[in-house]
Order: C-alpha cells, then sequence, then structure tokens
C-alpha cells in the first residue's frame, strides 16, 4: 500500500508557567492510501495534539514542535509547505471532524454557506453548480430535505445533524486524508453508530483514508485496518486490528482491553482495574511511561526507555519484556481461538 | 411493576413534568413504577435527555414530584417533615456525576467528608471525627495525608474517590450513583465500580446506578431497568435482559453498542436506528413509535401499558399483546 501521510519522531511540547509539558514524545506512524487508522489512548496520552499538529493546527507559542520531527504528505514535509500549499492541504487534501460540532460550526453562517466555503476555495464551480453540490453533500451524509435546510443555521439542528453536515464539510473536496478526532463521543450510541456506519460508507467508496482519534476500543474494532496505542505521549504498541486484540505485546495494551466491560458477555466477578493513574506530562516518570503502573514493571523499566521491537511485518512495540533475559509471561488475552480463524 | 417481599424503594407511577417558558409541559418523568430492594443493585439506563438523571433525583426527594408516590421503607419521600428530613439524608446519600462541580474547592478534603459526620453527630469529638475520617479515606483508596489538601489537587479518579467517602461517611444504607463513572478514563472507571461493589459488599449497600453505559450497567446490576423519553421501557433481571432484550429501543440500544472485539463485531447482525430522541410535548401513543422499525398505526395512538413477557421481565410494548 502506498503511503499517504509519514510521522517520524515527532514531539511537542506546550511552554507553561508550571513548566514544560512533553505532550507528545518521538511518536511515529503512517496511514497509507484508503487505509483506516485508529489512535487510541485515555485522556492527556497526547493523541488530540498529534492530529492536530498533521493538519497544521497547533498555536505555536504556547506550542512548540521539535526541530527533528517531521510530517510528510505525500513526499513534502508539511512544515516546509509554503503558503500556497498549506491552503491547498488543509481543507483541500486533508479535512478534520472535531468532537464537539457545535463549537466547530460558525452560528452567525447557515449552514448551507458552510459546506460551501471549502468548494469556494479549492475548485472552480460555478455558483450555480456550487449551489448543487452542497445539496448533494448534504443528502449524502443523510441530511433529509437539504434543499430547505440549508439556509438554516447550526443550532436549528440536532446533536447528530451537526456532526453530519460537519462530515460534508470535510467530504466537500474529496480530500484524501480525513482526520476525526473523537467524533462521536458526545453522541448517543444510537446516533454513534449512524455517524460511524457514514464514515465507513464513506471510505468505501472513496479512496478516502482516515485517522481516526478515539478512547473506545469498540469503535475501533468496527472500523479500523490499524491502531497505534498511545500512553504519556508516546507509542507503546502499533500493529493491524487483529494484532492488538488477538496478539496484543504490550502490558499496556493488555490492560486497556480487559478494562472494559462487554456487552455481550455475562459479567465475570471484578473488572481488570489499571491501578494509578495517568502520567503528569511536565515531570513524565524515567524510562518507559507506563512502568508506574505496569504489574510486569523491572528495574530497567525505571531507569531506561525501551526501544521499539518489530514483532512481525507492521507489528511493533516498547516493551523490556521483549527483551531475551526478560521473564516469560503469559499474555491475559481475549480468547485464544479467534487467533486460529486468522486475518 | 413488580412485587418484591421488602421493597426498600418502591416507585409508583411517578410524573415529573416541568413547564418551560413558552408554556409548553416537557414530560421529563412520565409514570415511571420500579421497587429496589435491599442490598441489590438497580442499573437506570438511557440515552442523554431521557430523564433518567430526573428520575433518580425525584425519587429520593431532590426534586418536588408531579404526581405518583414514592415509598422508602414505606414512608412517603416528599412528604417526610423537616425533621425527619435529616434522619432520611443519614439513609439515603448521592455520588455525582462530576467529581469537578459537586465538591466545593475551597474546602480541605477532610472537611467535605467530615460535613455529615458532624451535621449528624456522629463522632463525640474532633479526635474522633478525623479518625473516622482517616478510615474513610483508607477505604475508598485515598491516604491519610490526603485529608489536608484540597480538591483541585486530585485527579478526577480521585475525586471521585473523596465524593464516594463524603456519601459514606454518614453510614448510608441506599446511594443514588448519578453517572458515577461517565467522566472518567476506561481505566480509572474500572477502579471506581471495583470499589463500589467492593463496598456493597462490606457495608450491604443499595445503589440505585444510573448509567449510560449499558456494558457497565451489565456488570454491576441484578436488575436494569431501560428509560427513553421519561417512560420506562422496559425492566427484567440483568441477563435476561441483555440476552432476551424484548423492547426494539433496548434491542436497537443493545445492538449500537460496538464490541471491542474485530471478529465478533464483523459476525453482528446491525440494524441502525434512523432519527434521534429528542424531547418534547407529545400526545398518546408509544413514545418510542416515531424512530421503532416495527411501529404500527396502534402504536402512535394508544400508550402501551406495562406487561410481564417473562418472570420479572416487564416490558411496555404493543407487540407483546
Amino acid at each position: 500500500m502506498d503511503t499517504l501521510l509519514r510521522v517520524n519522531n515527532l514531539s511537542v511540547f506546550y511552554d507553561t508557567y508550571a513548566g514544560t509539558v512533553q505532550a507528545v514524545r518521538g511518536v511515529s506512524f503512517s496511514v497509507g492510501k484508503g487505509e483506516v487508522v485508529a489512535i487510541v489512548g485515555e485522556s492527556g496520552c497526547g493523541k488530540t495534539v498529534t492530529a492536530k499538529t498533521v493538519m497544521g493546527l497547533l498555536r505555536c507559542p504556547p506550542a512548540r514542535i521539535a526541530p527533528e520531527s517531521q510530517v510528510l504528505f505525500g513526499e513534502k514535509n508539511i512544515y516546509q509547505f509554503t503558503q500556497e500549499e498549506w491552503q491547498r492541504y488543509r481543507g483541500g487534501d486533508c479535512a478534520m471532524i472535531f468532537q464537539d460540532a457545535l463549537a466547530a460550526l460558525n452560528p452567525t453562517l447557515t449552514v448551507g454557506r458552510q459546506v460551501e466555503e471549502a468548494l469556494l476555495l479549492h475548485t472552480s464551480l460555478s455558483d450555480e453548480e456550487r449551489k448543487r453540490e452542497v445539496v448533494r453533500l448534504l443528502e449524502s451524509v443523510g441530511i433529509p430535505q437539504p434543499q430547505a435546510r440549508m439556509k438554516q443555521y447550526p443550532h436549528e439542528f440536532s446533536g447528530g445533524q451537526r456532526q453530519r453536515i460537519m462530515i460534508a464539510m470535510a467530504l466537500a473536496c474529496r480530500p484524501k486524508l480525513l482526520i476525526a478526532d473523537e467524533p462521536t463521543t458526545s453522541l448517543d450510541v444510537t446516533v454513534q453508530a449512524q455517524i460511524l456506519d457514514l464514515i465507513q460508507r464513506r471510505r468505501q467508496e472513496g479512496e478516502t483514508a482516515v485517522l481516526l482519534i478515539t478512547h473506545d476500543l469498540g469503535i475501533v474494532a468496527n472500523i479500523a485496518d490499524r491502531l497505534v496505542v498511545m500512553y504519556g505521549g508516546k507509542v507503546m504498541e502499533t500493529g493491524s486490528c487483529m494484532d492488538i486484540f488477538y496478539r496484543p505485546k504490550h502490558p499496556y495494551t493488555w490492560a486497556l482491553l480487559r478494562a472494559v466491560p462487554r456487552i455481550d458477555r455475562k459479567s465475570q466477578e471484578k473488572l481488570t482495574s489499571i491501578p494509578g493513574a495517568p502520567p503528569d506530562l511536565i515531570h513524565p516518570p524515567q524510562g518507559c511511561a507506563f512502568h508506574p503502573r505496569c504489574p510486569y514493571c523491572m528495574e530497567v523499566c525505571r531507569h531506561r526507555q525501551p526501544d521499539a521491537v518489530q514483532v512481525d511485518e507492521g507489528h511493533s512495540y516498547s516493551c523490556w519484556l521483549s527483551h531475551p533475559l526478560a521473564p516469560k509471561i503469559d499474555p491475559p488475552v481475549m480468547e485464544k481461538e479467534a487467533v486460529t480463524y486468522g486475518d | 411493576m413488580e412485587t418484591e417481599n421488602h421493597p426498600l424503594l418502591e416507585v409508583s407511577h411517578l410524573k415529573k413534568y416541568f413547564q418551560t417558558k413558552n408554556k409548553s409541559v416537557i414530560k421529563a418523568v412520565d409514570d415511571v413504577s420500579f421497587t429496589i430492594s435491599q442490598g441489590e443493585t438497580l442499573g437506570l439506563v438511557g440515552e442523554s435527555g431521557c430523564g433518567k438523571t430526573t428520575c433518580g433525583r425525584t425519587c429520593i426527594g431532590l426534586y418536588p414530584k408531579t404526581d405518583g408516590q414514592v415509598l422508602y421503607r414505606g414512608k412517603d419521600v416528599h412528604a417526610i417533615g423537616e425533621r425527619q428530613r435529616k434522619a432520611f439524608t443519614k439513609q439515603v446519600q448521592v455520588i455525582f456525576q462530576d467529581p469537578y462541580s459537586s465538591l466545593d474547592p475551597k474546602m480541605r478534603v477532610q472537611d467535605i467528608v467530615a460535613e455529615g459526620i458532624l451535621s449528624h453527630n456522629l463522632a463525640p469529638d474532633r479526635a474522633a471525627r478525623q479518625e473516622m475520617v482517616a478510615t474513610l479515606l483508607e477505604q475508598v483508596g485515598l491516604r491519610q495525608e490526603h485529608a489536608t489538601r484540597y480538591v483541585h489537587e486530585f485527579s478526577g479518579g480521585q475525586r471521585q474517590r473523596i465524593g464516594i467517602a463524603r456519601a459514606l461517611a454518614v453510614d448510608p444504607e441506599f446511594i443514588l450513583c448519578d453517572e458515577p463513572i461517565s467522566a472518567l478514563d476506561v481505566s480509572i472507571q474500572a477502579q471506581i465500580v471495583n470499589l463500589l461493589q467492593q463496598l456493597q459488599e462490606q457495608r450491604g449497600l443499595t445503589y440505585l446506578f444510573i448509567a449510560h453505559d449499558l456494558a457497565m450497567v451489565r456488570h454491576i446490576s441484578n436488575r436494569v431497568a431501560v428509560m427513553y423519553l421519561g417512560r420506562l421501557v422496559e425492566l427484567s433481571e440483568t441477563e435476561e435482559l441483555y440476552s432476551h432484550p424484548a423492547h426494539p429501543y433496548t434491542q436497537a440500544l443493545l445492538a449500537a453498542i460496538p464490541i471491542a472485539d474485530p471478529l465478533a463485531e464483523r459476525q453482528r447482525q446491525r440494524q441502525i436506528l434512523a432519527g434521534e430522541a429528542i424531547l418534547q410535548a407529545r400526545g398518546e401513543g408509544c413514545v418510542f413509535a416515531g424512530r421503532c422499525p416495527r411501529a404500527t398505526q396502534r402504536c402512535r395512538q394508544e400508550t402501551p401499558s406495562v406487561r410481564q413477557v417473562a418472570p420479572h421481565h416487564f416490558v411496555a410494548c404493543h407487540l407483546y399483546d
């Protein structure tokens, strides 16, 4: 698969009065053409900052991107873009859906006007064609009576409909990459299912790659091709959906998978919780970011950061348990039988 | 809806309406009935705006009711006098959803936890009170030295633990848990749920557990009640509800929740519900009729009554006539 986006060794800092927050520390991953990649992690793990960096939306200062960081879109580092290249990239090649649609939409403009804006900037359609395209876009995301409703304002729509309008805006110029930052977190589950179905269908139709940011492993299971598990500003494990769910290697991934009760299972006695709390990124723990909460923590974990180890094609993790001298641990994975299904 | 031998809380035909500025009536809770027995956990689930929080708060008298009756140990919750109200608040406590706004930022943790002890005179002197606070903090997984700190020094999960300690301070028998975990991270949610279960075993607590996370509710509850736009549409024992959901809304709700297992997820039959739940003034008919894939003419005209489809399994739907 051709690589569309490659993030190399990305580090982002925030200079605050309390000290420097090391929000993202040396993150690398890639997104192929037409692929759905999900970044999973808890709040404060740096997933949203990573997404905003890719979109070029970080305000610097207070944010500071380390000079060695690279974000390659196609062949070009986006931080060497010229003004025109930025304009073509943002909204044209790359579009973003935000978590809070009400905050992301402009309350003083009609939704038709807002959907039209991207077309106005990035295409050379006539007024007539543009109007028709807006109606078509709104219809394709499931807004009833688009002719009439495009003249309405964001507050006249429900939460799910506003999220649909944002998707219509993002898809207006057929972007190569769609970044979805927690697109369903503020929605009810029945509406969440509608939105996920919509993203899924759009992705099957076109060549759009999706970078999905979420904390919900359930959403990911259905939609993602590959997963990037982040913790404390670092990538803990990355691999295909099957790798992460059925052959996870990192203790944090194990813990994350076991902490969520399943709707289709009778409950076991006790949930497997992860003791402690996520790290303070002003003073991130020395060594592995997860070591203070890890039940398998060894002496070396406290002092030295483990390197990423490749398990097989596309599946790698950063943990000292991969070292030949480390004790062998039987991973507490979910159904073993599922492994034999293959991919 | 159900006859238990000794229900602790008995809610019958409870109604709570709100009047809006433009004179329309919002039926936040409409004709809801259920019981909770001692030592049991009843999960109350539904989507946002379905009235589950209003229902919980009306049940313990935090809101005045519009109609119906709530009996706690046989006494009408809404007819308690000033003097008995104090005794009632010693038995019934609340854990709130937002651990940020529900704790006073100007108070130290020990003062927050000790407030109930003080007002109910549960400790003879200051030393005994501090001793009790220290024990409580330990029980909820905090350390003694946390007692002198302020709330802003704690994380969300720790704050929720402080809220739990405050509720436990007066040694209640019934706790209304109003979405106690929805503001927390996944790994922290499991910690809090485990803590609540452990405390229930130790102290024989009874919970009304309000949540929108159906997987967590399945884990913690003995019985589950499903609400939709102010009405109780289904009530059953937990395993029965999750394995044989009867109401079309419950079925759709369960089908909509993604499972963190790619292969299981691919094999699922998913029927996606159209539309959204919008609370507005409405006439007769089933509240779910507008979105229900199996709605008939009758559903739009006649409000379904509650019927039993299996032992301890109640559903309000015309399909089960």
